[in-house]
């Protein structure tokens, strides 16, 4: 029988009630604001109302929410699509050249959603960029500022997540059994089918998960649709933080992040419950 | 089943020499092993063969025909990969049936045939087990299978046992040689366990630093080593330098090994001697007059045999004899060694 | 032929990464006051407003204090619940450690949302130790994971051969453990310092309005009307994020780290 340890229990206190205190506990308590009363004078008034969530139901919010939906669905899906055969390809490189790729993709994670979003107005704008060279090239007559636009939108939200899924895969592409590539060769995979047949098929668990975690990511970008999109394009996350910073609305911001917290941990729940059962199988 | 032929196979990577002029002929249903350290070069002869890598110069025959210009996946070629590369997505009958599937087999065909190798294999009645749920020896077993349901004209097999525990290994080592006899498909198989080459191949091929130093029966290259690297690699060896003059005794560091008969009476100049560990003989101290006497630094028991282990004059000389009665010699004590001249090979130089 | 497509590809997707970068240097050296590109006349005017102008200087200093503790913080939590697992390997420190992934899993605006409503009631909204917690908090994943791998490369033969000579849990700790993770631990701090520099959404709705970061700063200028000196402090942000991983490549193996292949 061990001995009880009681310094490692203390030591785990520490992250324990750090998370605890400034991770779980804003959530919480997110959710008790989203029950109170709106106060135009400060944050909020304390009450018990559904009048926050009331508001979710109609058709504003219907068609914001489908719209952040469809809008990190095929965001989430072109990310993995580019970013996983360019990892496969890379971890195929040599080590100085993967250090490199490796090098530039941190600091594209580590950059911050407002200056690559700042850079990718330049480019599409009239007076700096594709326009301007196109119209140089005379392949544009008139050219106008290609942003905000909803393809400008997912292209800054695709370059802001392809980082991410790169460096996710990157472990598991490097650490994989190339034998497994040969032997399908050997047994008679012509190598261009190689990719389809085997990589794929063997990787379909974690790419279905890094679509999950890419559209979790994707329907929480905010500086994305702001500088990139129009009006029409922005997602819930603009409206949250437009409803509880801009309109000083706290509870209903937090009423609406709630609901997609719910849905949320519901899609992640749900996904985590398939695979398991998937590997039951 | 098919001859090959590999004609002056050269491959570098950069300033490295994996293979040098390898040339090698391979009969038909023969059961190779290549040999060797690692780094020595015999992966890489496995992998130009199978056409996942290419030569830098020289050509692959096989039944009389080029094969370099033949892509991998056309070569009809089974290999059993060291980490057995096993699909993890896959069942164990889609696995050996995967090769029938790219070949555009039909459906009951693929299933008649992978149960047919389940059974072949030992493994009945698991085709729709996931790969994840075998254990190491079945998985072994998943592995041949996949590659013999192909029906390859080559059958390749890449140190396929090193991850098994000795007594699986020596198991799987017989079953494959059993397969092998009576499917009579040409086998290469590479291997870095001298061992496991003797137990199992018709010839072994032993190579060094990307050069062929030795390919003979298992008989040939233990009996007679034709290099000092082969003395020494393949089982326990006593290689001596000594001076032959014709009609005079063969000397050893001043010490006299008697007088040669045969081939070795003609003999002159410093050669190099092999003798093994079980043909020389200890005697006590005294007893039998020759000038070769050791002191036994270290005696063990290895089952049917002893093993002593004794320095003359700085050089370690190793011995081994039945162990029908306990040591007599134990560390410290002094003993007479007799080497009997006709069981010596001298190594050609 | 395969392989110029893949070669095609990449181009494509590097062009794709680094072109808007390239366009934004341009702007950045460019004399002219109004945005455009291809630049007619060099200058550095743009880089000198920005380290000399106080309404820059002002949230370069606050990005930069921000980070320097939340990393702290942040790595500090990341090393405690790696310890605890390892140690106890027990559904305590289990839960720790699943309780430090949380942050990633959710969408940041979530998080952002329930800190703002959170530092609102404790009466530090508008602080910069609330942006700081939250920000040591919430990147809290990063090198937990990272350190993780340190951890997991330790073998327990190494502890058990310090114990066995005499040492007490904590000089192996000092002594054994901590000298082998330390590589993990620096990445971690360098990661959640760059990232914390970079971060958007949380400083802004935690305190916003108060303590202006560098990004808001940025993304005022760019929503109200923007001058060049943002593409100056794009691109320094741009370089500095690039020589801190340059520099942490020199001093540890970063494709160990991210878990590459060992060859």
């Amino acid at each position: 029988m061990k001995r009880f340890a009681i310094a490692p229990h203390l030591i785990g206190l520490y992250p324990l009630g750090m998370m605890t205190i400034f991770f779980l506990g804003p959530l919480a308590f997110m959710v008790v604001v989203s029950f109170y009363l709106r106060d135009p004078l400060g944050f909020y008034k304390v009450d018990f109302v559904w009048e926050n969530y009331g508001k979710f139901f109609s058709s504003f919010y219907y068609s914001v929410s489908l719209r952040s939906i469809w809008t990190s669905a095929l965001a989430s899906l072109l990310t993995v699509a580019l970013a996983f055969p360019a990892i496969f390809i890379i971890v195929g490189m040599r080590r100085k050249w993967q250090l490199v790729w490796v090098i530039g993709l941190l600091a594209l994670m580590c950059l911050s959603e407002v200056v690559i979003g700042f850079a990718w107005v330049i480019l599409m704008s009239e007076s700096a960029g594709i326009p301007r060279l196109l119209g140089w090239l005379g392949l544009w007559e008139n050219p106008r500022s290609l942003s905000p636009s909803r393809l400008a939108m997912l292209i800054g939200m695709v370059s802001l997540g392809f980082s991410l899924v790169a460096l996710m895969f990157y472990p598991q592409l490097s650490q994989r059994d190339r034998a497994i590539e040969e032997a399908a060769q050997t047994l008679g995979t012509p190598p261009a089918k190689v990719f389809f047949k085997v990589v794929l098929p063997i990787f379909r668990p974690a790419l279905a998960s890094s679509l999950v975690t890419m559209f979790v990511f994707y329907l929480g970008v905010y500086v994305m649709p702001t500088m990139l999109g129009r009006p029409q394009d922005w997602n819930m996350s603009v409206i949250i933080t437009d409803k509880a910073v801009e309109q000083a609305n706290m509870p209903l911001g937090a009423a609406l992040a709630v609901i997609m917290l719910v849905f949320t941990v519901l899609l992640i729940g749900g996904f985590a419950l398939a695979t398991r059962k998937e590997g039951a199988k | 089943m098919a001859q090959v032929s590999f004609n002056r196979i050269r491959r570098t990577y950069g300033e490295f020499t994996a293979l040098d002029d390898v040339n090698l002929g391979i009969e038909s249903g023969e059961f190779i092993c290549l040999l060797g350290p690692s780094g020595c070069g015999k992966t890489t002869l496995l992998r130009i063969l199978a056409g996942l890598e290419q030569p830098t110069a020289g050509d692959i025959l096989v039944d009389g025909a080029d094969f370099g210009a033949v892509p991998c996946h056309r070569r009809n070629i089974g290999m059993v990969f060291q980490s057995l590369a096993l699909f993890p997505h896959l069942s164990v009958g889609e696995n050996i049936a995967y090769g029938l599937d790219v070949r555009g087999v039909a459906k009951e065909q693929r299933r008649a045939r992978a149960d047919e190798l389940t059974e072949l294999v030992g493994l009945p009645g698991l085709y729709d087990r996931p790969v994840s749920a075998l254990s190491g020896g079945q998985r072994q077993r998943v592995a041949i299978a996949r590659a013999l349901a192909i029906e390859p004209v080559l059958f390749l097999m890449d140190e396929p046992f090193s991850a098994l525990d000795a007594g699986l290994r020596e198991h799987l080592q017989i079953e494959v040689k059993k397969l092998q006899r009576k499917l009579g498909v040409t086998t290469i198989f590479v291997t870095h366990d001298q061992n496991e080459a003797m137990s199992i191949a018709d010839r072994i091929v032993i190579l060094n630093g990307g050069v062929i130093e030795q390919a003979g029966t298992p008989t040939e290259v233990y009996a007679r080593p034709r290099s000092e690297f082969v003395a020494n690699f393949v089982g326990t060896n006593n290689v001596l330098e000594v001076e032959f003059t014709p009609g005079a005794d063969v000397m050893w560091n001043g010490i006299s090994l008697g007088r040669p008969t045969g081939d070795m009476a003609s003999l002159h100049g410093r050669r190099k001697l092999s003798i093994r560990p079980e043909y020389l003989q200890l005697a006590p101290a005294g007893t039998t007059g020759t000038g070769m006497v050791g002191t036994v630094e270290f005696v063990r028991l290895l089952g049917a045999q002893i093993e002593t282990e004794l320095t003359v004059s700085g050089h370690t000389i190793i011995d081994t004899m039945i162990s029908d009665r306990p040591p007599a010699f134990g560390e410290g004590d002094t003993a007479e060694i007799l080497i009997n001249l006709d069981h010596a090979w001298v190594i050609p130089s | 032929m395969t392989g110029m497509l893949k070669r095609l590809f990449l181009w494509t997707i590097a062009a794709g990464l680094i072109l808007p970068f390239a366009v934004v240097f341009g702007v950045s050296i460019n004399a002219e006051s109004n945005i455009a590109f291809p630049p007619t006349e060099f200058s550095g005017r743009w880089y000198m407003m920005l380290l000399t102008q106080s309404d820059w200087l002002i949230p370069i200093g606050n990005s930069f204090t921000i980070a320097f503790f939340a990393a702290l913080i942040a790595v500090s939590i990341a090393l405690a619940a790696n310890y605890v697992l390892w140690r106890l390997n027990s559904g305590f420190g289990r839960a720790i450690f699943a309780l430090g992934i949380g942050p990633f899993l959710l969408p940041p605006i979530i998080i952002a949302m329930g800190a703002s409503v959170f530092w609102a009631e404790a009466g530090w909204y508008g602080r910069m130790e609330a942006t700081i917690i939250s920000h040591g908090v919430f990147f809290v994943t990063l090198p937990l994971v990272v350190i993780s791998r340190g951890f997991a490369a330790l073998s327990d033969d190494v502890i058990d051969a310090s114990r066995i000579m005499g040492a007490t849990p904590w000089q192996t700790f000092a002594k054994v453990i901590f000298p082998l993770v330390a590589p993990y631990v620096v990445t971690g701090y360098v990661l959640v310092a760059i990232i914390s520099v970079n971060e958007y959404l949380i400083s802004y709705m935690v305190s916003g309005f108060a303590v202006e970061t560098l990004p808001i700063r940025i993304f005022n200028n760019v929503r109200y009307g923007y001058s060049p000196v943002v593409a100056s402090a794009a691109m320094g942000f741009a370089f500095i994020t690039v020589l801190s991983l340059l520099a942490l490549s020199m001093v540890t193996d970063l494709l160990k780290l991210l878990g590459a292949r060992r060859d």
